[in-house]
C-alpha cells in the first residue's frame, strides 16, 4: 500500500537566452563527436529545451520529448518500487535501425540521444556523460531565474490572449 | 510552467482528469478534429487493445504570437481506471491546471467523488490542493437519460465553487467553453504567482 510521505515543489523553470545558446553549443559538440541522428535536451514535463538534429530528421520533436519524458518518469517509479535510491542512470530503447539513449542530467532535465545501431553504445555513454557534466553547470537550478511579471503575464497579455482565444474558438457553437 | 525565454515560448500543462470512460479522451479528440491545423500538433494516444487509455493522450495547442510571446498549451489525459493510480501521478507532474471530467450518469456519482479525492491525494504530494489550484469541472454526458441534475452534481462535487460546464464531448457541446475557461484560470494564476515572486535574473 502506497503511503504519502513526501512533498515535492512544483517546477517552474525559466531558461534565458544565454543559457539556451550555451546548451545548444554543448549539444552540437556532442552530435558532431558521435555523428548521431539527434540529440535533445528535455525537461521533466517533456518540453524540448534544445536540440541538434540532422537535416534528414523529420520526426516531431515535441511528441518524441513528451513520450520520452513519460517513459523516463515511468522508469523512475520502477526504480522506486525496486527500492533503488535514485532513478536508473540510463534508459535504452534498442531498435533494428535506431537506438534511443536517455540519461538524467539532474532532477529537472534529461538528455536524449538517437543513434544508428552501428554506433557503439559505450561511445554514446562516454561522450554523453561528459556533456551532462557541462550541462549541469549551465542549466538553471529549480526555481532559479525568474523574470519580472511585466515581461510575461501582464494584463495586456491576458487581454490579448483572451481575444485570440475568442477568435480561434469562434466557430464552435458551444463557446 | 516552463518559460523558454530565448524562443519567447511559455509552456503550460493542462490535464484532463476523471473516472474511467467519463469522456476525457473524447474532449481531446473533439478539439483535435476542429482546431485549425496550424495551431495544433499530432494527437498522441497510448491505449490498450481494448481502446482504453493506458498512459495518457497528448495534444499541443498554440494560439499564435501574443504580444511577442508564444503560449503553448500541452493537453494531457490520464487513464481513469482505478488500478492506474501511479500512472496518473506521473502524468500530473508539473501540471498547471486541471479539467475534471465528471460522468453525469447517476450511477457514476460515487466514482466521480472517489476520483476527485484521488486527485486531491496526488495534488497534496506535490504541495497543492484543490482549494488553491486552478481547476474547472465539466459535467459530461448530459444527453444520457440517467443524467443527474446539474444542481445535484454541483452539491456533490463542486465544494469550492470552481467554474463548471455542461457537456456532450463527442458532439463538442461544452468542450471549447471548458478549455477556454481553463486557459484563463491557468494564465490568471501564473500572473498572480509571478506578481508575488521577486525578480532574480534574466
Amino acid at each position: 500500500m502506497e503511503t504519502i510521505n513526501h512533498r515535492r515543489e512544483s517546477v517552474d523553470t525559466f531558461l534565458s537566452k544565454a543559457q539556451f545558446e550555451e546548451v545548444s553549443d554543448r549539444l552540437s559538440n556532442l552530435a558532431e563527436k558521435l555523428g548521431v541522428t539527434a540529440v535533445l535536451l528535455v525537461n521533466s514535463s517533456g518540453q524540448t529545451i534544445a536540440q541538434k538534429v540532422r537535416s534528414s530528421w523529420d520526426i516531431d520533436s515535441t511528441i518524441l520529448s513528451t513520450l520520452t519524458a513519460s517513459s523516463y518518469a515511468a522508469a523512475k517509479e520502477m526504480a522506486r518500487i525496486l527500492s533503488e535510491e535514485s532513478n536508473f542512470k540510463m534508459v535504452l530503447h534498442e531498435g533494428e535501425h535506431r537506438n534511443v539513449y536517455i540519461s538524467s542530467v539532474n532532477r529537472d532535465f534529461f538528455l536524449i540521444v538517437v543513434f544508428k545501431s552501428g554506433v557503439a553504445l559505450g561511445m554514446v555513454r562516454l561522450f554523453a556523460k561528459k556533456t551532462i557534466t557541462q550541462l549541469v553547470s549551465v542549466l538553471p537550478k529549480r526555481g532559479e531565474g525568474s523574470v519580472s511579471m511585466d515581461q510575461i503575464f501582464d494584463r495586456r497579455f491576458q487581454s490579448l490572449l483572451g481575444e485570440e482565444l475568442d477568435r480561434s474558438f469562434k466557430n464552435f457553437s458551444d463557446t | 510552467m516552463f518559460i523558454h525565454w530565448a524562443l519567447r515560448e511559455i509552456h503550460l500543462k493542462i490535464v484532463y482528469y476523471g473516472p474511467g470512460l467519463s469522456g476525457k479522451t473524447a474532449n481531446l479528440q473533439y478539439i483535435y478534429s476542429r482546431i485549425d491545423p496550424a495551431l495544433k500538433g499530432d494527437l498522441v494516444t497510448l491505449k490498450t487493445r481494448e481502446d482504453r487509455t493506458i498512459f495518457f493522450d497528448f495534444l499541443q495547442l498554440e494560439v499564435g504570437n501574443i504580444d511577442g510571446k508564444k503560449p503553448k498549451f500541452n493537453l494531457y489525459t490520464v487513464p481513469g481506471q482505478v488500478h492506474y493510480d501511479l500512472t496518473r501521478r506521473i502524468v500530473l507532474n508539473s501540471v498547471d491546471g486541471i479539467v475534471f471530467v465528471a460522468d453525469s450518469q447517476r450511477e457514476m456519482m460515487d466514482a466521480n467523488l472517489d476520483t476527485l479525492l484521488d486527485l486531491e491525494k496526488h495534488l497534496i504530494i506535490s504541495g497543492k490542493t484543490l482549494e488553491n489550484f486552478p481547476w474547472v469541472l465539466q459535467y459530461n454526458k448530459r444527453d444520457l437519460p440517467s443524467a443527474e441534475p446539474v444542481e445535484e452534481m454541483e452539491k456533490k462535487l463542486n465544494f469550492f465553487g470552481v467554474p463548471s460546464f455542461e457537456a456532450v464531448a463527442p458532439q463538442g457541446q461544452g468542450v471549447f467553453a471548458t478549455l477556454k475557461e481553463m486557459i484563463k484560470q491557468v494564465v490568471s494564476r501564473a500572473h498572480a504567482q509571478l506578481e508575488n515572486r521577486q525578480r532574480v535574473s534574466v
